[in-house]
């Protein structure tokens, strides 16, 4: 069973939003990374890249596939998880916490209604599986 | 989907399982980079029972398979066997094989994407040419792959029996009663053997084989040990344009033992491609369908484990040498590699 994390907003891409103020957090689930497997690369955006959401930001390739990252939210880059791009087994290991990818200022904060709690996300992975 | 005999042990190991043409094969069981240094450090086991075994015999088994495949037959000495490639009559590959002889048979291995292809096309020889042959495909058997540079120690260890073989020959060995047969061949570039067991037996082999230590390990790992050995897979390297001199494989092409089918597009092929490889410089992966910039599309790419980069092959027409640069096009950026003659790994087996 996955490990979902109370608090913390998710997307049908798996991928989570930890907020604070305006600033979110942004990374993979354990779900996830689990069904990547073991993670190699990782490409980021740059910093003051803006997006609107949905838009795909950049792209994880683990041994045996690739798959696009998109921002749940729309913002502006703020922060890059440097240590992920150095070692992308990171986000394996530790995808809520160590592995988180970018950190964005939020410019609608209304956009988190058309995300999951960690409630219906664990009902909609209990509908994959 | 066709299940192996060893399906609940790889879901009491909890494997990832996968559609695998048409047979639900495990993917991963711990992951991947773990599963494939496994192979290359320890040993590890496959579930290879999907390939298709089939034991030919009767009077005209010699001359049905001197037909039907590209390298010689006779070469073969009793519990020995070679690599070879089955034709269609105008010469394209239908499939990458196995052969070896037992004693009074010999056993194909034929890939399980093919299998049904296979077995219309040799029913379909046999009519035509009217051979005295029996075609006993072997659905009672599964197939263990034990890769690695422990893979003997094991083995001897839980078959109970000394293992001294050359590579691509085979013994017989008697194991709870049941005639077995170990066979040293494999897909990884390691030390290795595939035993060829019954379905009834084959999760006890399995199970005392991982408590000797050897590492479960699925298609996933299987295909990134077999790029980094530059070993050709059909449907990426192997495909219907390319002939065995493409490949690198000139040497299976048997013109000297007369007549095959296919045997004229050989005669005749320029042999002007070549299979390289491509080591990037960049970070990031590669994948088959990737561009190789005035070269051709990669056919096989990953990231390799033992390299720590990413690692893929493609045919060029092009004469290159080691070293030479060259420029994938990865989700429509340029990235930086360069050509390495295969395998990728040169690394030593014990023989």
């Amino acid at each position: 069973m996955s490990m979902i994390i109370e608090g913390l907003y998710y997307s049908e891409e798996h991928e989570w939003v930890k907020v604070e103020g305006n600033m979110a957090t942004i990374g993979i689930t354990d779900y996830a990374q689990d069904a990547l497997g073991d993670i190699v690369f990782v490409e980021l955006p740059n910093i003051d890249d803006e997006f609107t959401q949905m838009d795909e930001i950049g792209v994880l390739e683990s041994v045996k596939t690739v798959s696009n990252i998109y921002v749940p939210v729309s913002g502006r880059i703020v922060e890059v998880n440097e240590a992920a791009i150095e070692d992308p087994a990171l986000i394996n290991s530790s995808p809520f916490d160590e592995g988180w990818l970018v950190k964005m200022e939020m410019y609608e904060k209304s956009e988190l209604d058309d995300l999951n709690s960690s409630e219906e996300y664990e009902e909609m992975l209990g509908e994959e599986e | 989907m066709k299940k192996t005999a060893l399906n609940e042990e790889h879901k009491k190991l909890k494997a990832k399982m996968v559609d695998f043409a048409g047979w639900e094969m495990p993917i991963q069981y711990a992951g991947i980079i773990q599963e494939h240094k496994a192979v290359r450090e320890k040993v590890g086991i496959f579930d290879v029972s999907h390939m298709c075994a089939l034991d030919v015999s009767g009077k005209s088994a010699y001359d049905f398979l001197q037909l039907v495949t590209i390298n010689d037959v006779s070469k073969l000495k009793d519990y020995s066997s070679q690599y070879s490639m089955i034709l269609d009559k105008e010469g394209n590959i239908l499939d990458d094989i196995i052969v070896g002889k037992v004693d009074d048979f010999y056993r194909l291995v034929i890939n399980s994407s093919n299998a049904d292809k296979i077995k219309k096309w040799f029913a379909l020889v046999k009519q035509e040419n009217k051979f005295e042959v029996d075609l006993s495909y072997r659905d009672d058997l599964s197939i263990i792959a034990l890769q690695g540079p422990k893979s003997t120690e094991v083995l001897e260890k839980v078959l109970g029996a000394k293992i001294v073989l050359n590579s691509f020959c085979s013994m017989g060995i008697k194991w709870n009663g049941e005639d077995i047969s170990v066979s040293r061949t494999g897909y990884t570039g390691e030390l290795g053997y595939e035993v060829f067991i019954s379905n009834e037996l084959a999760s006890k082999l399995w199970q005392m084989l991982i408590a000797h230590d050897a590492e479960p390990a699925g298609l996933g790992a299987r295909d990134t040990l077999r790029i980094e050995a530059g070993l050709p897979l059909y449907g990426k390297e192997i495909v219907s344009d390319v002939t065995a001199f493409d490949m690198g494989y000139g040497w299976i092409v048997s013109f000297s033992k007369g007549d095959f089918l296919g045997k004229s597009k050989l005669v005749n092929a320029t042999k002007e491609k070549k299979l390289f490889g491509c080591i990037l410089e960049d970070k990031g992966v590669l994948r088959d369908g990737y561009e190789v910039v005035g070269h051709g599309k990669m056919t096989s790419g990953t990231f390799s484990p033992t390299l720590n980069t990413a690692i893929g092959m493609f045919y060029s027409e092009k004469q290159l040498k080691d070293n030479d640069s060259l420029s994938v096009l990865i989700r429509g950026k340029e990235f930086k590699g360069r050509v390495t003659s295969l395998p990728f790994l040169k690394k030593e087996i014990n023989k």
